[in-house]
């Protein structure tokens, strides 16, 4: 399992690739969509942990754009908005939806109900 | 008398500002929970770097301070709405309009910085002083010019105390400029040229 985590707070997404990490899951993060896109060129990657709303690419342009790059991988939304439209777009566009801030229990049952169902 | 505008203002003020907070206690939530599962690992035997705490620790102080800040400007802008006349410092208006447009500015990519200059206290509408100027700040960060920084600051002017916002593109679409009508509910003038907008203001007394 591979995880890449993209937002642009930078000690958040760092804490939830180590704590990751910790629990044996490889997982690496990007604070910005052009970084994002280098990492998943490069790596082969499961799933990606995006924020909805960043400076640049929004999640939703950003998703598309990876998707591109690499047409397997998973995605899961993550928003400190909650609101209706928000959760429309994340649900309808990504295996899963997310608000901050998450609990990790949470997380990793929503990485492992995303990944289940790309195979299925 | 406050019109729907203005209701819809608050509401983009406060969502914005909500935002903002979710990602300071995603933050908090996070290197808290970093440190629990440290703790529980050097519980089965695994070393802790001391370093490793003190940079966690470290973390989670600045965002407190960055949750403060927000809250502190919230708070000061939430007070804006006390009584629509009272004694204003422009130059404190200038740094609430700045700081409640930092995260947009992050969102265009654009820096927005105050400049230095005098401070008048001016009897105003606060809260439609600060949404105009604000309005003003928007326009501008949607279209900067190629430095991408947006600058506000008080002015003296001939016919009263300025407050300039500088950094715009100088093809900035004039036609999207401010609603005229709330720089009328507020009496002041705004003046447009290429790269600026500057909402004027009467002189006091």
């Amino acid at each position: 399992m591979n995880i890449l985590f993209v937002d642009d707070e930078s000690e958040l997404v760092s804490a939830l690739a180590e704590r990751l990490n910790l629990r044996g899951i490889k997982a690496d993060y990007a604070t910005d969509g052009e970084t994002a896109a280098e990492k998943v060129r490069a790596n082969a990657y499961d799933l990606a942990v995006l924020d909805m709303k960043m400076p640049g690419l929004s999640g939703l342009d950003l998703k598309k754009k990876l998707q591109r790059l690499r047409p397997g991988m998973r995605f899961i939304f993550m928003t400190g908005h909650g609101s209706e439209e928000d959760f429309r777009a994340g649900s309808s566009e990504a295996a899963g939806y997310l608000v901050k801030p998450v609990r990790i229990e949470d997380l990793l049952a929503a990485i492992n109900q995303a990944l289940a169902a790309g195979q299925g | 008398m406050p019109e729907n505008d203005d209701l819809l203002f608050f509401g983009r003020i406060s969502a914005s500002v909500s935002h903002e907070l979710k990602n300071v206690l995603a933050v908090i939530n996070e290197q808290a929970g970093l440190l629990e599962d440290l703790v529980c690992l050097a519980g089965q035997g695994m070393l802790l770097d001391p370093q490793r705490l003190a940079t966690t620790a470290g973390c989670l102080l600045k965002q407190v301070r960055r949750g403060d800040a927000i809250l502190c400007h919230l708070n000061r802008f939430a007070h804006t709405t006390d009584t629509p006349c009272q004694q204003v410092s422009l130059g404190e208006t200038v740094a609430l309009a700045a700081a409640l447009g930092q995260r947009q500015a992050a969102m265009h990519q654009v820096a927005l910085a105050t400049t230095p200059g005098p401070d008048p206290r001016v009897t105003t509408d606060p809260f439609l002083l600060c949404r105009l100027l604000t309005l003003c700040l928007e326009q501008a960060m949607a279209s900067p010019d190629a430095t991408k920084t947006v600058s506000v600051g008080v002015e003296d002017g001939p016919e009263g105390p300025v407050l300039a916002v500088t950094g715009l593109a100088p093809d900035a679409d004039a036609g999207q400029a401010p609603d005229a009508a709330l720089a009328t509910r507020l009496g002041v003038r705004l003046e447009r040229a290429p790269g600026r907008i500057a909402i004027i203001l009467p002189a006091a007394g």
